[in-house]
C-alpha cells in the first residue's frame, strides 16, 4: 500500500502544529492574552503529537498502519459503526427524555428546559443528516 | 445467505488473515462471512469472486430473505 497522500497530509499537519505552538503562543503572549496560551499551545502540541505518531507508524510500522487503515474502511466495521450509532441515538433520546421529565417533576425548570432543548437539537440533527444522506445515497 | 468461502479459501491453502490481506478487509470480516453472520457488499462479493475466479452465485447462495 502506498501512503504518500497520508504522509503529505500528516507532514502538513505537523508543520501547522509547530507554527501554532511557536507562532500562536508568541502572538497570544505579545497581545497579552495570557489565558489563551494554554489552549493554543495545547492545540499545537496535540497536532504535533498526532501527526508525529502517524508519521512514525507510516515510516517504521507500515504493516500496522495498513491494518489500521483497513480496519477503518472495512465494510463490516462501517456497518457496525452504523448500527452502534443508531442504538446510541435511541439510547440518548430516551435518556434525555427521562431526565427532562424527572427534572420537570422535581421543579428543576431550567434543567428541564435545557434537556428539552438538547432533545430538539438531537432530533433535528438526525433529521438533517438523514435528509443529507438520503440525497447522497 | 450461505456461501462456500471457507472451502474455497482452504482449497487455496490460505489462512483467514492472508485472505483478508489480499481482499483488504479485516480478518473478522472473513470470519463473519464464513460463518454466514455477515453478507458482503456487492463490491466485496465481486472482489471475492474475481480472486477465486468464480461467478458470485457459485460462491454465495441466495436462499430468500432472512428476518
Amino acid at each position: 500500500m502506498n501512503f504518500k497522500k497520508e504522509q503529505t497530509t500528516y507532514t502538513i499537519l505537523l508543520i501547522i502544529g509547530i507554527v501554532v505552538l511557536i507562532g500562536g503562543t508568541a502572538v497570544v503572549k505579545m497581545m497579552d492574552f495570557d489565558n489563551l496560551v494554554g489552549g493554543i499551545s495545547g492545540l499545537g502540541g496535540a497536532w504535533i503529537g498526532i501527526s508525529g505518531i502517524k508519521l512514525y507508524q507510516i515510516k517504521k510500522k507500515p504493516k500496522k498502519y495498513e491494518e489500521q487503515i483497513i480496519g477503518q474502511y472495512d465494510e463490516r466495521n462501517i456497518a457496525i459503526r452504523g448500527y452502534a450509532g443508531y442504538a446510541t441515538f435511541i439510547t440518548t433520546l430516551l435518556t434525555i427524555s427521562i431526565m427532562s421529565l424527572i427534572f420537570m417533576f422535581i421543579d428543576y425548570t431550567l434543567a428541564s428546559i435545557i434537556g428539552a432543548g438538547l432533545l430538539l437539537i438531537h432530533i433535528v440533527s438526525f433529521l438533517i443528516f438523514a435528509r443529507y444522506y438520503s440525497k447522497k445515497l | 445467505m450461505k456461501n462456500n468461502l471457507e472451502e474455497l479459501r482452504k482449497e487455496k491453502g490460505l489462512k483467514q488473515e492472508e485472505l483478508a490481506d489480499i481482499l483488504k478487509v479485516s480478518r473478522q470480516t472473513i470470519s463473519s462471512l464464513e460463518n454466514g453472520r455477515y453478507n458482503p457488499s456487492i463490491i466485496l462479493a465481486f472482489k471475492i469472486a474475481e480472486y477465486f475466479n468464480k461467478k458470485i452465485e457459485e460462491i454465495f447462495i441466495y436462499e430468500g430473505e432472512e428476518r
